[in-house]
């Protein structure tokens, strides 16, 4: 194994994968094993149900002497049961052990895989990384169950395929090891750990409660969570037990504490400086350093007063070790005390595990969408938009939300352990703006591109294509290569963390057009993908991450690198105005559309004319001047409103064109595909005109932009 | 602590440190909140706005009927409790109007009764800022 990649192939053994589980099940073991216990029907030895499956075929009657008639009785079912696979998982070879996480089957599975190496050397033993499989392939025969997908890394990882592999074993046999095997990206095996079961937890946690000695209502220790309306099934809840459903076992330590109010100093509150303090000098196993290890105090007073139910106090230095919960607001006996107090101990132990609010997720480096509307222990009762307290109570499951469960289980070691990265930073898994392919032997490349990094907000956003071939023999592409003829795909990933397909207002239904792409060959296109069915793609400040998927003939999905682009945030009044001024949707239309006369757009078109009028200098004004130009240098066919079988025509406004497209055209401003555009048209313009120097003059210009006119 | 204190005719501000804020009556973590004795007497009604999301290393305005009554800079919320500063502002007018603007960045206003709407946090989410009034303190965790 390579000295610095626990994946690595050097001292990949010559072990196959069936051979190291054919050493952990009997032959008995094989044949019976099922799909019970993944949710997949499992087969059952009920005779009615084979006969109703017809699995046994009737057989002829025998006369017999009648008998008396017997009520049917069901014959009881004899389930195959066996045990799920996911847990938590260990293993080592060589310096390198590892921590795996299956989530393949039980309760809320996420249908993911992860993991951490450490490292030893000599006496030491430090974490390497981690990685995610987002979407493995999950493959359940009689064998057992094979995960398999490509996984994300905090370090390069040489064999970045990760393959698990348990046995299922039966209810009464000790749970099976799993093989974890990783490939490289040409399938040539790499490491390969034998892991033995451990939990099935996915994360293993010390807790420790201390009381503050002024509080005067019990500490919460459990609540009915059938006691007042929900949105879940009843039973009996703590906070360990909170957690357990989340996947993650809360061990409480020993070291049980009760401060003296005097360390609280005179105003008998807490300032955040006194609860690390406190923190440092009570949670017994407290550290600088990351450790799966977390303190909650219960105490009576916050210095912003009862209003402040709880806080995550540890934001400086290794984060995120210890809480506070404040029972002047929340403690008591009743019923909706105690379901506050559960509700506000787990939540805040939430921040602890680098969770945030649910409505604040965009916060988070790299950001995720928000949820505000989450049935979640993360959100805000009172905030809940649909229907506020009560509505989230009577829907609240108590329980956190599958986008929580995944980081819980499955981020990144550093973004969950306590005193791992501070606060916010890498509080959520990112999903990539779209996966990479295992395997890439389409023999295509796919570049996207931008004329500039960075753009105004509101200002159009276009975007090139350029299709060619890897493979030396050539290879058969569609020549259309346009979004709107539905071959590309553009998926967006905003600055909020959402992730949004990009649609082209109108399809294009095309027809069959192949070419062969040899050597340098490029089949080149361009869209503008301001504006879709969504509305405006790039409605807010920030980064944006853009990918296009272009799928071959042959069915392959060929995928670009990821364009990086960054909306500016206004920062003058006249960009602000300018901003509000083409992000109207008739502008939004009428940008994709290159104008028009439709009244209908009537709004967009006042727009562009006040664009033109009151920022005639500004940069923008180019783009309300391409548009206005092109339009206007068109005839304009339009249904008249009183009479739809009369077509009406307005007549090409050549001098209004002219200014308009040459103005733009030599302004620099717009991108070098609709500079082509403008000029094209404008020399056509010039032409129908009978302005032929003036076209000649144009294509000429054109011409050294390296298009070749016909 | 830096403090920023500027009084208008029947409008004043008693602004506390972040982390340490005036809200619902209770003290500032670095100093107490001082009442400004002059105004005192004739005002009856009490504004407690609070800055929540969305603020990052950002200088802040508010003002009242259009007189200043809060400016600082390096405003951050602590996305914990979702929470950056307060300010407790004491007026004789209802409504009013409170404008709250993030030095080029987001801006919102929006009249006020003090009477019914006591309490207003700022929000800000996705680059717009939201005033949320109401009639009690909305806890915060």
């Amino acid at each position: 194994m390579s000295q610095m990649d626990p994946t690595g192939i050097d001292t990949a053994g010559d072990e196959l994968l069936a051979d190291s589980m054919g050493g952990q099940i009997s032959y008995e073991e094989a044949s019976s094993l099922s799909n019970g216990d993944l949710g997949i029907a499992e087969p059952t030895q009920r005779a009615d149900v084979a006969h109703e499956a017809g699995a046994m075929p009737e057989a002829p009657a025998v006369p017999k002497a009648p008998v008396l008639p017997v009520p049917k009785v069901p014959l009881p079912p004899f389930p195959v049961i066996r045990k799920a696979v996911s847990g938590r998982y260990a293993g080592m070879l060589g310096q390198f052990t590892v921590e795996l996480r299956v989530d393949v089957d039980r309760a809320r599975s996420m249908k993911r895989i992860s993991g951490d190496f450490y490292q030893t050397v000599g006496k030491t033993r430090s974490y390497y990384g981690s990685f995610i499989v987002d979407a493995p392939a999950v493959t359940v025969s009689p064998l057992g169950i094979v995960a398999r997908g490509k996984g994300r890394f905090t370090f390069a990882a040489g064999a970045p395929v990760v393959q698990v592999t348990i046995p299922r074993v039966l209810i009464v046999q000790p749970q099976a090891p799993a093989s974890l095997q990783f490939f490289t990206v040409a399938n040539t095996p790499g490491a390969n750990y034998h892991c033995a079961f451990e939990s099935v937890y996915f994360r293993a946690v010390r807790i420790e409660t201390d009381r503050v000695s002024d509080v005067t209502t019990p500490v919460f220790n459990s609540y009915d969570t059938g006691a007042l309306p929900s949105g879940g099934t009843a039973r009996k809840l703590s906070v360990t037990g909170a957690y357990a459903e989340a996947g993650v076992g809360m061990v409480p330590t020993t070291g049980t504490d009760v401060i003296d109010i005097g360390e609280a100093g005179a105003g008998a509150s807490w300032s955040n400086a006194e609860l690390h303090a406190a923190m440092e000098n009570h949670f017994t196993l407290w550290k600088d350093e990351p450790q799966w290890a977390v303190w909650q105090l219960v105490a009576q007073n916050h210095d912003l007063g009862s209003g402040l139910y709880g806080i995550m106090f540890d934001q400086q230095g290794k984060q995120r070790q210890g809480c506070a919960v404040f029972h002047a607001g929340i403690g008591g006996t009743t019923a909706d005390k105690l379901r506050l107090q559960l509700y506000t101990y787990v939540h805040e132990l939430g921040h602890c595990f680098n969770m945030l609010h649910s409505w604040q997720k965009s916060y988070a480096v790299p950001p995720l969408p928000n949820r505000p509307d989450a049935l979640s222990w993360m959100n805000y009762p009172w905030a809940y938009p649909k229907g506020g307290d009560a509505g989230f109570w009577n829907s609240f499951d108590f329980r956190f939300d599958n986008e929580e469960i995944i980081h819980l289980r499955h981020g990144f070691r550093n973004d969950v352990v306590m005193g791992g990265q501070p606060f916010a930073t890498g509080s959520a898994i990112g999903r990539d703006v779209m996966p990479d392919p295992i395997v890439d032997e389409s023999g295509l490349m796919l570049e996207l591109s931008a004329h500039k990094e960075n753009f105004a907000l509101g200002e159009p956003v276009v975007v090139e294509l350029k299709l060619r071939a890897t493979d030396t023999r050539g290879r058969r592409a569609h020549s259309w290569l346009h979004p709107n003829c539905g071959l590309v795909r553009i998926v967006v990933a905003k600055p909020n963390g959402e992730t949004v397909a990009w649609e082209p207002l109108i399809d294009h239904l095309v027809g069959r057009r192949e070419t062969v792409l040899r050597g340098e060959d490029e089949n080149r296109d361009s869209a503008y993908i301001g504006y879709g069915k969504g509305g405006f793609t790039f409605d807010q400040p920030g980064h944006y991450r853009i990918r296009a998927a272009y799928a071959a003939p042959d069915g392959s999905q060929v995928l670009s690198s990821i364009l990086t682009l960054r909306v500016r945030y206004p920062v003058t009044p006249a960009e602000e105005e300018l901003a509000d001024l083409f992000m109207g949707e008739d502008q939004g239309m009428l940008l994709y559309l290159m104008g028009s006369d439709s009244e209908s757009l009537r709004r967009g078109n006042e727009a562009f004319d006040l664009v033109l009028d009151k920022f005639g200098q500004h940069p923008m004004a180019n783009y309300a001047r391409m548009i206005k130009g092109i339009n206007a240098g068109r005839r304009f066919k339009s249904l008249a409103p009183d009479d739809v079988k009369a077509i009406r025509v307005r007549e090409p406004k050549p001098d209004e064109s002219m200014r308009l497209l040459s103005t733009a055209a030599d302004s620099g401003v717009l991108d070098p595909v609709s500079t082509r555009m403008v000029l094209y048209d404008l020399s056509c313009v010039q032409r129908d005109a009978g302005d032929d120097q003036g076209a000649g003059k144009t294509l000429t210009q054109l011409s050294a932009m390296g298009i070749r006119i016909a | 602590m830096s403090r920023t204190l500027r009084c208008a005719a029947g409008v004043m501000a008693i602004l506390a440190a972040s982390g340490g804020a005036c809200t619902g009556g209770h003290e500032g973590a670095a100093g107490t909140a001082t009442a400004v004795a002059s105004d005192t007497a004739r005002t009856s009604m009490k504004l407690r706005i609070r800055l929540r999301d969305g603020f990052r290393d950002q200088t802040v305005i508010i003002t009242l009927d259009g007189k200043e009554i809060y400016r600082k800079s390096g405003v951050t919320t602590d996305l914990s409790i979702s929470y950056a500063d307060a300010v407790e502002a004491s007026t004789d007018a209802a409504p009013v109007t409170l404008a709250v603007r993030v030095e080029n960045g987001a801006v919102a206003s929006a009249d006020i009764d003090p009477r019914q709407t006591p309490f207003v946090d700022v929000w800000i989410a996705d680059g717009r800022m939201a005033l949320r009034g109401s009639a009690t303190e909305p806890p915060m965790l």
